[in-house]
């Protein structure tokens, strides 16, 4: 007997038209040309072509765009000399920077008490303990910087947007591809994978993470934990990032984990982990699976199975074995719990 | 050997110095997939028109792009606005679907009041899963494709699609249970 489940390749069949026809799929796509729904297969359905691009109107846009760059030029010319060179933070360095204005307080930057200004590459913002400071991160967002805390720009450009907390706390709003955005503080690296966060570091160089929207991913140390929207987790110096938490997960689990991550081998940590795990807690055994043994990865992935079927394309077998392509692919479905948490 | 397309980014850096056929080409690339945000929202028969719209803008406001990679979420953005506004301005309700006037085809293999109940199904169903099911089963794009034209992972768009067509089975199933009783 075949061990083959017909249910994967009708997967497939969603996914980009590949496997055995999913029926339900097949009639769906009909619907939008006639003699598709079998044709559709490998993709020898052609798509209705879009009405083309109006050069007319393009072309309208580009000739006005001209004109103004005209009359900006002319303007230009005439404008009176700029005068000495501004302070550091006071207008945009050549390097790029980010602009930001002091909503409460009075900040510094580059050694200046600096209202509004930017943020140059190098350079860093300062508050007492009654600022409060937003910055805004190129087109892609905004940090709100709170008190007591140094926020420094490390470098900007187009693959990559590079801050960091030295200390203090801020919240951040980003919407951009993954990866493009990164705060590195003193014990990991929160890098952005589309969201919104609360991050603090502590006088001793620790750190706390809480995720309102999306997933951000924290490194350090050599251990990458995922931390999606309502989970937090902790950073420590010299060790990097701790197991991640369900906001509202139980205090007893939480000390499991902690106990976990001095000693991935406790067996009696394990045991109470797997015992207090709910469904909200998925998001802890997710991240147990890098650093527990194999035998652990079992009992973790066993008791995941329990709390939500797994899909039929991630094996236990290949877990247990530490596939990292396996493992991902449990974390993309899980993903959609973590997410999207009102859908049953 | 056929030469590799351009790159999303490489076009939207031409674009920007006002290279009109660049800009052509991410509207035939992008096209299907803003035709599908702007559908998960407005009637069918006011969304080619709202496209056209969603790329005016787009060629107008192309410098405030300042990370070409992040056009595919930049764009998007422009869709679901426009067709919230324009929603705003006829002053309907987002998800009415009776206004639907579906084409009806020489030969449809599907009746087209059908097609309606799948697109109201649809519409019914989380954000996430609505505009990516109808990228898949209305406009024809491949997973990979809608990857690439939204700016989401592989992983989230092939998972997306899996739940939101459970979704789908389970609406059109007691749609149709209802009307068998």
């Amino acid at each position: 007997m075949s061990d083959h489940d017909p249910r994967d390749d009708r997967d497939d069949y969603l996914w980009d038209g590949g496997g055995a026809v999913d029926p339900d799929v097949a009639r769906l796509e009909g619907a939008r040309s006639p003699g598709c729904a079998i044709a559709a297969r490998r993709r020898r359905c052609r798509r209705a072509r879009p009405r083309r691009w109006p050069y007319a109107a393009a072309a309208a846009v580009v000739a006005a765009a001209a004109v103004a760059a005209v009359v900006v030029l002319g303007l230009l010319r005439r404008a009176p000399d700029p005068g000495p060179p501004p302070l550091a933070c006071a207008a945009p360095a050549p390097a790029g920077g980010f602009r930001f204005e002091a909503t409460a307080g009075a900040p510094r930057c580059g050694g200046d008490i600096v209202a509004a200004g930017w943020l140059p590459v190098g350079g860093a913002i300062e508050t007492g303990r009654d600022d409060h400071v937003r910055v805004q991160v190129a087109d892609i967002g905004q940090i709100e910087l709170g008190g007591d805390s140094r926020l420094a720009l490390v470098g900007t450009g187009a693959a990559e947007h590079r801050l960091a907390l030295d200390r203090g706390r801020l919240h951040a709003r980003v919407s951009a591809p993954p990866r493009l955005f990164v705060i590195d503080t003193p014990s990991a690296t929160a890098v952005d994978l589309g969201c919104e966060y609360d991050l603090e570091v502590g006088p001793d160089g620790a750190g706390a993470l809480r995720v309102t929207s999306g997933v951000v991913e924290l490194e350090g140390h050599g251990r990458t934990v995922v931390v999606p929207m309502g989970a937090g987790a902790v950073t420590r110096p010299g060790a990097g990032p701790g197991t991640p938490w369900a906001i509202d997960a139980a205090p007893a689990l939480r000390g499991a984990l902690a106990r976990l991550d001095r000693d991935p081998a406790d067996p009696a940590a394990l045991d109470e982990v797997l015992r207090l795990a709910v469904a909200r807690d998925s998001v802890s055994l997710w991240n147990l699976l890098a650093v527990v043994a194999p035998a652990a990865r079992g009992r973790i992935f066993d008791r995941l199975a329990a709390l939500d079927t797994p899909p039929e394309w991630v094996l236990r077998d290949d877990v247990v074995a530490g596939d990292p392509t396996a493992i991902a692919r449990l974390r993309e479905y899980l993903e959609g719990t973590w997410l999207h948490p009102e859908v049953p | 050997m056929p030469a590799a397309p351009p790159s999303v980014v490489d076009l939207v850096i031409a674009a920007r110095r006002g290279d009109g056929a660049a800009f052509a080409h991410l509207y035939d690339r992008f096209a299907a997939a803003v035709h599908a945000v702007v559908l998960a929202r407005v009637a069918w028969q006011d969304c080619a028109d709202l496209v056209q719209d969603v790329f005016l803008i787009a060629w107008q406001r192309l410098d405030a792009v300042r990370e070409p990679a992040a056009f595919p979420g930049w764009l998007m953005t422009i869709a679901r606005n426009r067709a919230t506004d324009h929603l705003r301005g006829a002053g309907r309700a987002p998800r009415a679907s009776a206004d639907d006037r579906v084409p009806e085809p020489a030969v449809a293999p599907v009746p087209a009041a059908e097609v309606r109940e799948a697109l109201a199904a649809i519409r019914t169903l989380p954000e996430a899963y609505r505009e990516i099911l109808l990228m898949r089963l209305v406009e024809g794009l491949a997973g990979p494709e809608i990857a690439e034209r939204t700016g989401l992972t592989p992983g989230s768009v092939r998972v997306n699609l899996h739940r939101g067509m459970m979704l789908l089975r389970d609406r059109l199933g007691a749609t149709a249970a209802g009307e068998d009783a």
